[in-house]
């Protein structure tokens, strides 16, 4: 069985990453290498952990915006591919994601298996949206 | 490829729009291609890809409207230098042979992915007749 795939969850809510830290950890072919709630942090925290993925909420308050971590993400560290997600899932916002540099995107308002299959998607060198059906 | 090499020019025609913009992205990012549209359906493939000149047009099978393998043959005899790389959902032999007698090139699975169809797609613009692994292992079954 290929490696686990390492994710960073972004989250400014510990809550929600947290809940996402569960839900990857329960997983047998990913894990989750570390939480961050602040945006200016990601670059560096992959970095130190060797993530291979990061969920990324896209509405995170701060100087630092969750587009430019991906834009950052995408030019220093082109094998991390970023799964972002938003409770805006308007395709103006996804756009804006994938035209950073986003593998994936997922709506918050998803389920938690919509979320894992993006991730397992991304892995494998798909692009992952919603609304894609993968028999 | 060379950095110098021609961008091989595609249009899709696959109902889901999903499937299309994560295709659209992908094919983009290789830089081996050149997106020039997307259809929903393959009513009007042979006047577009007239139009439009594709090197490859990807076509999904399973689309309300115009039957997919009569499309297919319909633009080899109007459009002969356009190639046509079917990418489905549904991998079967009979599929895969109805498509390739229909004048496909290449037959991808969904489930191969991504990857797999842009090397289909390379095969494919490279004049191979070319099949994702799902499709080669259907076909095998024949």
């Amino acid at each position: 069985m290929a490696e686990p795939t390492r994710v960073l969850c972004v989250d400014d809510s510990m809550d929600i990453a947290e809940l996402y830290r569960l839900l990857i950890d329960a997983e047998p072919d990913m894990r989750c290498v570390g939480v961050v709630t602040d945006p200016a942090d990601v670059v560096a925290t992959v970095a130190r952990t060797g993530a291979n993925q990061v969920l990324l909420d896209l509405t995170m308050p701060g100087p630092v915006t969750p587009l430019s971590v991906i834009r950052a993400l995408a030019e220093t560290s082109p094998d991390v591919r970023v799964v972002a997600f938003s409770g805006y899932d308007d395709e103006a916002t996804q756009h804006a994601a994938l035209d950073a540099g986003a593998w994936g995107f997922v709506s918050k308002h998803a389920g938690p298996s919509d979320v894992l299959d993006a991730i397992r998607q991304v892995a494998t060198g798909n692009i992952s949206l919603p609304g894609q059906r993968r028999p | 490829m060379n950095g110098t090499a021609a961008r091989r020019r595609v249009l899709c025609v696959d109902d889901n729009a999903a499937v299309a913009e994560a295709l659209r992205i992908k094919l983009g990012r290789s830089g081996r291609f050149e997106w020039v549209g997307w259809l929903p359906a393959a009513d009007r493939l042979i006047q577009l890809a007239a139009t439009l000149s594709p090197a490859l047009v990807v076509l999904d099978l399973d689309m309300p409207g115009a039957d997919p393998f009569a499309q297919i043959a319909a633009l080899r005899e109007h459009s002969p230098d356009v190639r046509v790389v079917v990418f489905s959902g549904h991998v079967g032999p009979e599929l895969v042979e109805k498509a390739l007698e229909a004048g496909a090139w290449g037959y991808a699975s969904k489930s191969d992915g991504e990857d797999d169809l842009l090397e289909v797609l390379d095969r494919v613009g490279a004049e191979e007749i070319a099949l994702s692994p799902e499709a080669r292992a259907a076909y095998d079954r024949l």
